[in-house]
């Protein structure tokens, strides 16, 4: 396969080699656990995204070198010189590595060097007591032997005190790669408003608080104070490149397993989002696309039969909004089949034969939790990351996720907020409490009086421009009154249109405060993980809030209690 | 440890701690003062739902969202509509909860032969905050364990 040189590989290539040349460094005649994770964590990150830079030499190069590190740790290694001029040597191979990609140059990797050098350091460990090595020995020395071994009680301990740090991952600190520009910015603005500070300062010393031009500076701090927020968040934005560059490499290797040539189309790689987020998403949206060349399209002879292209197209899109990013998966295979979906869905119980649920209905019941069966688990998607699972990520990131299907293929529409420190809030009360909704999950919010509202057996209906739809008052669900109003006429009240499951629904509230910028707050440990609730936030007159999940309110069960 | 014998002479800091006592229903209580972070005088919470009852909502204590629980309630006790309370932070590692009593009485060392960890008389609090009895001139103080106990408590009527 043909490489293509990224220039943002090469500061990873630098932070790796860094950060594994101030490990080995400071090693000499010995090397602890914490070392040997150190290094391995490296390695691993290191490899990973040699993968994705598609050097699958480095990756293996990379690889060997982990394995020594694993006999390392077990203890069927012991520590000697020859294997920390080994390690030197190997991390100047890499270093040669990068600066031949640096000049677009491929420079070979002897992988074979390092598996050969790794045996031959396991046969001649002096640790290792095998009769040949012990029969070569002269007898005096075979003492010293004895000695040697002594270490070798001592390695239970080593491994107890490994313990704790069996998860390197968690222990590892988390970087951040950010552009230099981004810091520069946020500096600036600190400046401006150190002076600023100080030039308020001076009004009050003087006694000059009723000056006009106080109420400027206050003016301009305020503007001062909304960039240098901007700015602190995108130092933890990141764009979706690097994420892209994997779903392309993930895209082809699928299709090439799967012999289904695939034309992959990306669009909008300059987005960013929190990193966090992008971590977040990636397991799920490889899922998508893993199933959508797996199932989503036809084999190729069947596409030639329907005279379709025999190349499929996967679209993968990235949009940004005001605080939001869509993203749209698309490919154009044959479509859901709706037949087989509902068929799957009255087995499972999930609806009856008698029921008519709409197209929407039937392709969210490929999120139900526990819809896939084993009989479509292939090698490619079936790895126990379900739909049901996609969609829990999603939703519990505030998102939102849509399926649009046709005979022309199937779309995925993904809303994700651009960063979960500060989120685009609206701010309803109900019952004289304020609540705030995250603005990705609404789809719109009505003014109740300039709809018609209906009471039905079950409760109160909407006609939203045709749609029917249920409203539901959200001061019941969060438990503020025992029962739904029965109101139909309406004076303020206003509902919020949300999607659940496909279905419309709209929660009824007594105001819509306003929309604001609002920074997220956790709960303490005592109110993590309650369905629903998903952080607090210090609104605008200093009283706390609560940010709700308004999807989850509903699927966690609240909404039928 | 193999310390020598002039043991006893030292300022007895390792046989002492200090307890901040507060009232609740006229009994007496103490808690470790290592734990606490601060008192505020009592102030309206914002409700939470799905909370249980002694579970009062939430304050911004200094722009973090702090819970605070009312341990008359946890307790079982009446509320005393006189005393306005007061809010005990305590802290246990990262996570910071308010509690609220009737009232603070103040600061007392107690020494650990001045408390009966195993006294013979019926609990009418739950076991699990007992540390023992503190007995201070002629006072009977329950000494209890806030930060450990708040923390893992279940305070939700429903989870995931």
């Amino acid at each position: 396969m043909s490489i293509e040189f990224d220039e943002d590989f090469l500061p990873e290539i630098e932070e790796n080699v860094e950060g594994m040349e101030t490990v080995l460094l400071e090693l000499s005649d010995s090397i602890s656990e914490e070392e040997i994770n150190k290094l391995a964590f490296f390695a691993h990150n290191f490899k990973g995204s040699s993968q994705i830079a598609g050097l699958d030499e480095l990756a293996k190069y990379l690889h060997e070198f982990e394995n020594i590190l694993v006999s390392l740790k077990s203890g069927d290694l012991t520590w000697s010189a020859e294997i920390l001029s080994f390690f030197f040597t190997w991390i100047d191979n890499i270093k040669t590595f990068g600066s031949g990609y640096a000049r677009q140059e491929l420079i070979p990797l002897d992988f074979g060097w390092v598996a050969e050098s790794h045996k031959n350091f396991l046969e001649s460990n002096p640790s290792t007591p095998t009769e040949i090595v012990a029969k070569s020995e002269p007898e005096p020395q075979s003492e010293e032997k004895k000695e040697e071994v002594v270490p070798k009680v001592s390695k239970p301990e080593v491994k107890e005190a490994e313990k704790p740090k069996d998860n390197p991952q968690a222990a590892a600190p988390e970087f951040i790669r950010t552009n230099i520009e981004k810091l520069d910015n946020l500096l600036n603005f600190v400046g401006e408003l150190v002076i600023n500070q100080s030039i308020l300062n001076n009004y009050r010393d003087n006694d000059n608080m009723n000056d006009r031009r106080v109420f400027d500076t206050i003016d301009y701090l305020n503007k001062i104070v909304h960039d240098i927020s901007t700015s602190t968040l995108s130092l933890r934005m990141i764009p979706l490149k690097r994420f892209f560059q994997k779903i392309k490499r993930i895209a082809s290797d699928v299709s090439a397993i799967q012999k289904k040539p695939v034309r992959v189309v990306l669009h909008g790689e300059d987005v960013e989002l929190d990193k966090t987020i992008v971590d977040k998403i990636t397991d799920p949206i490889i899922h998508i696309i893993k199933n959508a060349i797996d199932h989503g399209l036809e084999s190729p002879e069947e596409r030639v039969a329907k005279g379709k292209p025999r190349e499929g197209t996967l679209t993968v899109q990235a949009i940004q909004k005001e605080s939001v990013a869509e993203i749209l998966i698309s490919d154009n295979g044959g479509g859901l089949n709706k037949e087989r979906i509902f068929k799957k869905a009255v087995e499972k119980k999930f609806i009856s034969e008698s029921d008519d649920p709409t197209d929407e209905q039937i392709w969210n019941f490929i999120f139900h939790p526990g819809f896939s069966t084993a009989g479509e688990v292939t090698e490619i998607s079936g790895r126990g990351v379900g739909m049901d699972v996609v969609k829990r990520v999603i939703e519990g990131l505030q998102g939102n996720i849509f399926i649009h299907s046709s005979p022309e293929g199937t779309t995925f529409k993904l809303i994700i907020p651009l960063s979960l420190s500060i989120i685009n809030g609206m701010i309803v009360e109900v019952q004289k409490e304020k609540f705030i909704v995250p603005v990705s999950q609404l789809i719109e919010t009505v003014e109740l009086k300039n709809f018609q509202v209906e009471k039905t057996g079950k409760g109160r209906v909407l006609n939203l421009r045709g749609h029917i739809i249920p409203v539901l008052s959200l001061g019941r669900i969060l438990r503020m009154q025992n029962k739904d109003s029965d109101k139909t006429e309406f004076e303020n009240e206003k509902a919020l249109v949300v999607q659940v499951d496909g279905e419309k629904i709209s929660f009824e509230v007594d105001e819509i405060v306003e929309q604001q910028q609002i920074v997220v707050k956790k709960f303490g440990d005592e109110m993590e993980d309650i369905p629903g609730l998903s952080g607090g936030a210090i609104l605008s007159d200093g009283e706390p809030g609560i940010i709700l999940n308004i999807q989850e309110i509903f699927t966690g069960g609240m909404g039928h209690g | 440890m193999d310390e020598n014998e002039n043991q006893d002479q030292l300022p007895n800091e390792e046989h002492c701690d200090r307890y901040l006592i507060f009232e609740i229903d006229s009994d007496l209580y103490g808690v470790n003062l290592i734990d606490i972070k601060e008192v505020l005088k009592n102030r309206p919470c914002k409700p939470i739902p799905y909370m249980r009852e002694y579970f009062l909502g939430v304050i911004n204590l200094r722009g973090r969202i702090v819970s605070v629980i009312d341990l008359r309630k946890k307790f079982k006790k009446p509320v005393n509509p006189e005393k306005d309370g007061f809010i005990i932070i305590i802290e246990a590692g990262n996570t910071q909860i308010g509690v609220l009593v009737d009232d603070i009485v103040n600061v007392e060392n107690i020494y650990k032969d001045e408390i009966d960890v195993n006294p013979h008389l019926e609990l009418d609090f739950p076991m699990q905050f007992f540390l023992g009895v503190g007995k201070k001139e002629d006072k009977l103080i329950n000494l209890i364990d806030l930060s450990r106990c708040l923390t893992k408590d279940d305070m939700r009527i429903i989870s995931k």
